[in-house]
């Protein structure tokens, strides 16, 4: 699709049509193409058409899936992954690939989809990843002052479908937490029926459960794009002066 | 009998010289001889008592007697003088040098009974008094004197000096202390200088701390003395690099004393030569201590850089990331999060971690409650700022200002940017290196990659790879960018380092793509995209790495902000500020454009001072270096240049330092008559000011006892020989009468 015709179309359907320079200048979202892991693109174009609707972000509406060997994905700095069940382990350049991506700007949410409270075969199979990569920089959770649980919004608890899980994790690298971790299946708060209705309800809170979920998304792209912005000085002293500070 | 003995003999003692083995030795031989003499001798006693006496003789001989006589004798006590040697005795009472007067207290000794040493802060032995000493210890002058002539009791110790002593005694004995001296004669102090006579003023001392930071305030204090200019006031100027800036007044106290302060701020990094100077009069005693030079570096504490950002976006978060890893800077980062057109959304502000867009606050300067020009940079990325303060032009205007001023700005692509962002006709298209005006969409957006232009060859920004060639292949190879703000063209004095490879500006050259500009004191630079991010994740896909993105902005940023470490030829002493007799340690250093460094580089310079220039030049070693010393003689401030390469093809630098010599000796010019009357008082001796001269004291008993040692060695005393001869002869005649052979 030419840039300017998209750009029209988009104009029409969503809100604050983008403009960049090049439609590849645009925010999206890419699919780790892995196999056994799922493919959700209707739950991240919601979550980009959130973006595009209440923050200035300029986001493009297509979620390709990529694998982590193909080097487009590094066209693509904001990655997920997805998934319930456990996946065979990656070959070693896949994980090369992936540990470059990362190393080198990209960011990778990992969603657990599977609502589990305890283990998962997908989580097993993620924490093995993880460790394959970064193995002197292990799973930890992000404190409740971490800058992704206020890039945007104020992040109480980060929800998805369900809250079994009360924090998120991350791999930190230097300063920034370039990979994050939820279980509370985010995703399956975000999808959509072609209809428009959502995919599944959200336990147990119910739809104002659901718009915490939408607030976590948000977050996790604006944190991607912004980094630890809302840990500088000018905007914490701003907040504690306006009585919003947390 | 002298004549047996070789000498004379006195009144001694008889010491044997030889060491005792030999001796036994001997004496054992002699007693064999001697048996077997008795055993052919029969009962003929008289001839073996005879070659016995011989033989006794010659043991004695062979033990080295040596027949000593000790004495003494006294000689008449002598006189030690002592020269002041130091500067203060040099400085000029109503027209003629202090230490004229040393001749006149020399009169009053007698010379041919005397030992003339001089002191400063040592004890001199022999030489002339030069009078240029740094200081004067006269106890411990008085000390090396008793040690030199411990056991002697000299005629007495005369003393000529001014009195400022800066050892201590004085010190004590205006505290109420005794001396702790025992000196071997009585004291003459002879005073010279009179009290009043001396008229100084002088910069004593002038403390910066060696370094300020930039934009900071930082004091330079001053000390001022004044001999004869007791509570007076005095003028003070304040020069730096050579030109006025301050002027002031400080009153002096009861002691001649008075301090000056001065508070400055510097907006420019580098090295400053401040000068404090008080007037000479015509009678003043010491002209060249009317003036102290100190070299100031201003240094950046940290590069504040404050970026704009119109939206998040990708070539915001890598900029970021790379301004956010660099320890040396301070960054401040403002991302429009949301806009207008993204209210009504349904949360409510609580729901918001946002914070008000202090734009006014950021584009005021500090004068106006501001910080603008607390930030060495300015980076306006995709940010339109008719949507912030559409009727405050005013603060664009505090932007164009700050960087005629000497700062840095950058503007960066993107659908806010440009004529986008609706800069044309504003303060900021002023200083901007391309030109606005463009009418229509004013963007391209089709991918492209951009051409390294004549001047980007060559220019620090875009010198990614020190071989042209490989810098090029670089250029080439990098991702293509994926659209472009036009521009109405080049902006006058302004230069493009990458162009369009395609489009055209309407003057017919190529559209720029990043363009630099330097204007009034500060520089500008323009880049017209917003996809300088794939030189990150593109090169790293391809296996490459970030090297031409970090290395592309740290350029930049160098560049924009005249940062010396980003200068290719640098010039720098090891310290900004050298004491006389220090040695200067001048480091030139030459790399090329990828920063490495340049061997066997022709390096010429100079030093260049109040009174010579001194010229150096030589090659660069492998480090890049070349390394001149040389003496720090007399004080001032001292400018260094050098060029390298060729008629400098390379580049040229130049520095500066001070040399000082805040010299204690010509601080407290007046002599210390009360002193000097303490001093005598304390060991009973006398002092005489000038115009009273008379004779040192004496100690009658006075003098030296001289100890004398004779030795006569008797063993070669002719009596030896001559007797035992005698004995063995007769020995032999009385064997023979009786028939034995």
């Amino acid at each position: 699709m030419k840039r300017r015709t998209f750009l029209g179309l988009l104009a029409a359907a969503w809100p604050g049509a983008a403009w960049a320079l090049g439609e590849a200048s645009l925010i999206d979202i890419v699919e780790l193409d892995i196999p056994g892991t799922l493919s959700r693109p209707g739950s991240w174009t919601r979550m980009l058409y959130e973006i595009q609707r209440v923050s200035s972000v300029e986001v493009a509406d297509e979620v390709p899936r990529i694998a982590p060997s193909d080097t487009s994905l590094f066209d693509h700095p904001f990655a997920v992954l997805c998934g319930e069940d456990a996946f065979d382990p990656l070959s070693d350049e896949d994980v090369q690939a992936l540990t470059r991506y990362i190393t080198y700007g990209g960011f990778l949410f990992v969603d657990d989809t599977s609502g589990e409270s305890g283990p998962s075969g997908f989580d097993d199979s993620v924490r093995r990843l993880l460790a394959r990569m970064f193995p002197t920089r292990p799973l930890i959770t992000l404190d409740a002052d971490h800058s992704l649980y206020r890039a945007f919004f104020f992040i109480r608890s980060p929800v998805g479908r369900v809250d079994t899980h009360g924090t998120l994790e991350g791999v930190r690298l230097g300063q920034i937490t370039p990979i994050v971790y939820g279980r509370n299946d985010l995703s399956g708060a975000l999808e959509k029926t072609s209809s428009g209705r959502h995919m599944h309800p959200v336990v147990p809170g119910g739809e104002r459960q659901r718009r915490e979920a939408v607030k976590l998304g948000v977050n996790l792209m604006l944190y991607a794009l912004t980094s630890n912005y809302k840990k500088d000085q000018a905007h914490v002293h701003a907040l504690i002066e306006d009585g919003r500070f947390r | 009998m002298s004549w047996l003995l070789g000498a004379d003999l006195g009144p001694g003692t008889l010491e044997f010289l030889t060491p005792t083995w030999v001796i036994v030795t001997y004496c054992s031989v002699a007693f064999v001889t001697l048996t077997l003499v008795v055993y052919s001798s029969g009962r003929a006693v008289l001839e073996w008592a005879l070659v016995g006496v011989a033989l006794g003789l010659l043991a004695f001989a062979a033990a080295g007697p040596t027949w000593v006589e000790q004495a003494g004798r006294v000689e008449e006590g002598r006189f030690v003088v002592l020269i002041d040697d130091s500067r203060s005795m040099s400085v000029l009472e109503q027209g003629a040098p202090r230490s004229d007067a040393v001749q006149d207290a020399l009169a009053e000794v007698e010379l041919d009974q005397a030992e003339v040493y001089t002191f400063s802060e040592e004890l001199q032995i022999g030489g002339e008094a030069t009078f240029d000493g740094t200081g004067s210890d006269l106890a411990g002058a008085l000390r090396a004197v008793s040690e030199r002539h411990a056991g002697e009791k000299l005629a007495g110790v005369v003393v000529i000096t001014d009195g400022i002593d800066r050892g201590g005694l004085r010190r004590l004995l205006s505290g109420g202390g005794r001396p702790s001296l025992e000196l071997p004669g009585p004291l003459t102090l002879y005073q010279v200088g009179e009290p009043g006579e001396v008229n100084d003023l002088a910069v004593t001392d002038l403390s910066s701390g060696g370094f300020a930071f930039l934009h900071a305030p930082f004091k330079l204090t001053a000390q001022i003395t004044g001999a004869g200019y007791e509570h007076r006031l005095v003028p003070v100027e304040l020069s730096e690099d050579g030109l006025v800036i301050a002027r002031s007044q400080v009153a002096l106290d009861g002691a001649g004393r008075g301090t000056a302060e001065f508070e400055l701020t510097s907006g420019t990094p580098g090295r400053y030569i401040y000068e404090v100077t008080v007037p000479a009069d015509e009678d003043d005693a010491v002209p060249g201590n009317n003036t102290m030079a100190v070299a100031v570096r201003v240094v950046r504490d940290k590069l504040r850089v404050l970026q704009v950002c119109g939206a998040p976006s990708l070539d915001e978060k890598f900029l970021r990331l790379f301004l956010k890893q660099d320890p040396g800077v301070e960054l401040v980062s403002f991302f429009i999060l949301r806009t207008n057109e993204d209210l009504g959304t349904g949360y409510s502000d609580r729901e918001l971690s946002l914070i008000k867009f202090p734009y006014r606050t950021l584009f005021t300067p500090h004068s106006d409650n501001g910080e603008l020009d607390t930030f060495d940079l300015v980076i306006f990325q995709n940010f339109d700022w008719a949507s912030f303060f559409p009727h405050e032009p005013d603060l664009l205007r505090n932007v164009e200002a700050y960087v005629r001023g000497g700062k840095a700005f950058v503007m960066m692509g993107g659908d806010r940017s440009f004529d986008r962002g609706r800069y044309e006709e504003t303060a900021i298209e002023s200083i901007l290196p391309v030109e606005l005006g463009v009418t229509g969409e004013a963007v391209d957006l089709e991918p492209f990659s951009p051409h390294l232009t004549q001047a980007g060859e060559v220019h620090p920004i875009t010198r990614l790879l020190g071989s042209p060639a490989d810098n090029e292949a670089l250029w080439d190879r990098l991702p293509a960018m994926d659209g472009l703000n036009l521009s109405g063209g080049l902006a006058p004095g302004s230069a493009t380092l990458l162009s369009h490879p395609i489009l055209l500006a309407p003057d017919g050259s190529p559209a720029p793509v990043l363009a630099v500009r330097e204007v009034g004191e500060g520089r500008t630079m323009a880049l017209m995209g917003d996809s300088s991010w794939r030189w990150v994740m593109t090169e790293a896909a391809q296996g490459e790495g970030n090297q031409a993105y970090l290395r592309f902005w740290k350029n930049a940023i160098r560049w924009l902000v005249k940062d010396r470490d980003g200068q290719r030829v640098q010039v720098d002493t090891t310290q900004e500020n050298h004491r006389v007799g220090d040695t200067i340690r001048i480091v030139s250093k030459i790399r090329d454009v990828g920063f490495q460094p340049l061997k066997d580089v022709e390096v010429t310079g100079s030093v260049t001072g109040s009174r010579e220039a001194v010229s150096f030049e030589g090659s660069t070693d492998a480090n890049g270096e070349l390394v001149f010393e040389l003496p720090a003689q007399h004080r001032g401030a001292f400018s260094v240049s050098i060029a390298a390469g060729p008629d400098g093809s390379l580049g040229t630098d130049a520095t500066s330092f001070a040399v000082t010599d805040r010299d204690p000796e010509l601080e407290d010019l007046q002599p210390a008559e009360g002193f000097l009357a303490q001093l005598a008082e304390a060991t009973s001796g006398a002092h005489y000011r000038p115009g009273d001269y008379d004779d040192p004291l004496v100690d009658p008993d006075a003098g030296r006892v001289i100890d004398e040692r004779r030795e006569t060695p008797l063993w070669a005393a002719p009596a030896i020989p001559v007797v035992a001869c005698l004995c063995l002869s007769v020995a032999w005649f009385l064997r023979r009468r009786r028939g034995l052979r």
